[in-house]
């Protein structure tokens, strides 16, 4: 191989593992609530390894929190994806954000079922990215 | 003609058409469907679940009164820009819209106003996922010149 292919491959490598290390690095939990029939039902199943936000009907809404802790000596910028079917009803508190060492917050994940949402179960996810803010 | 020449003019001639699809489009869509916004990005989600955010949806415009039926939906101008909603009612001088996911209605709104109505397939909106979105972010990024 020649040794500018090796430079190359080496430079991709490097890109890659740059933009890997958040992924495998951000908390992922998987969001899920059951929409069901009538009025102010609210049926909450807490479990702590998902957003669960139970059973809701229409026109309700839920939140549940996730707690963010800084414990290094490096700030922390926080990005927050959501993804999945449930992601357009789940509101986060906040987005784009950075925390200093020793901060903590309570970061909050509203859904809000609408009056034209159909009977049935939604699920979805969310990765919080924590990149350290070195600059 | 060598085959560097050769992929050149391949090149060119995929980019030419490219170029055509993306200038041309547009227009030819609001030739076909008679308005001069022939399509709509959906940044809310008050037409959840019939419409999402950052869904594309195609407008058909020059409509009569008679054109608009309860259970459309419409896109109007109003002093924030423009409204995409579903008729709920209609009289003579005005029609009522509400978004489906909203608890309200919305004001009347005169047939003036309305720009055109989404265009179906069959019981649902036409719409293309996701492509909305790149006129969001092309506006946001305006925005912030």
């Amino acid at each position: 191989m020649k040794t500018s292919n090796k430079v190359i491959l080496i430079i991709i490598a490097i890109i890659v593992v740059v933009a890997l290390i958040p992924v495998i690095n951000a908390e992922k939990y998987k969001m899920v609530v059951n929409v069901v029939e009538g009025e102010n039902v609210m049926g909450v199943n807490p479990l702590a390894d998902k957003l669960d936000f139970g059973d809701l009907s229409r026109n309700n809404g839920m939140t549940r929190y996730v707690n963010l802790q800084i414990g290094g000596k490096i700030p922390v910028y926080f990005v927050v994806w959501k993804y999945g079917g449930l992601a357009e009803l789940v509101r986060v508190e906040k987005n784009y954000f950075t925390l200093q060492p020793g901060d903590e917050l309570k970061l909050g994940f509203a859904v809000n079922i609408p009056p034209s949402a159909p009977i049935k179960k939604y699920s979805g996810g969310v990765w919080i990215f924590r990149l350290p803010k070195v600059f | 003609m060598t085959k560097t020449l050769k992929n050149i003019i391949g090149w060119l001639i995929y980019l030419c058409i490219l170029v055509g699809l993306v200038l041309g489009i547009p227009p030819g869509l609001s030739y076909l469907l008679k308005t001069p916004h022939p399509i709509a990005s959906i940044t809310s989600s008050s037409m959840w679940p019939a419409l999402k955010k950052g869904d594309l949806v195609f407008i058909k415009g020059e409509l009569s009164k008679e054109d608009i039926a309860i259970g459309d939906i419409i896109v109007y101008e109003n002093k924030l820009g423009f409204t995409i909603h579903r008729v709920i009612s209609k009289n003579d001088e005005t029609v009522i819209t509400k978004g489906d996911a909203n608890n309200t209605n919305d004001a009347p709104v005169v047939y003036e106003e309305i720009v055109g109505k989404a265009v179906f397939v069959g019981d649902s909106p036409l719409r293309i996922p996701y492509f909305g979105n790149i006129s969001i972010l092309f506006g946001k990024a305006r925005d912030k010149i």
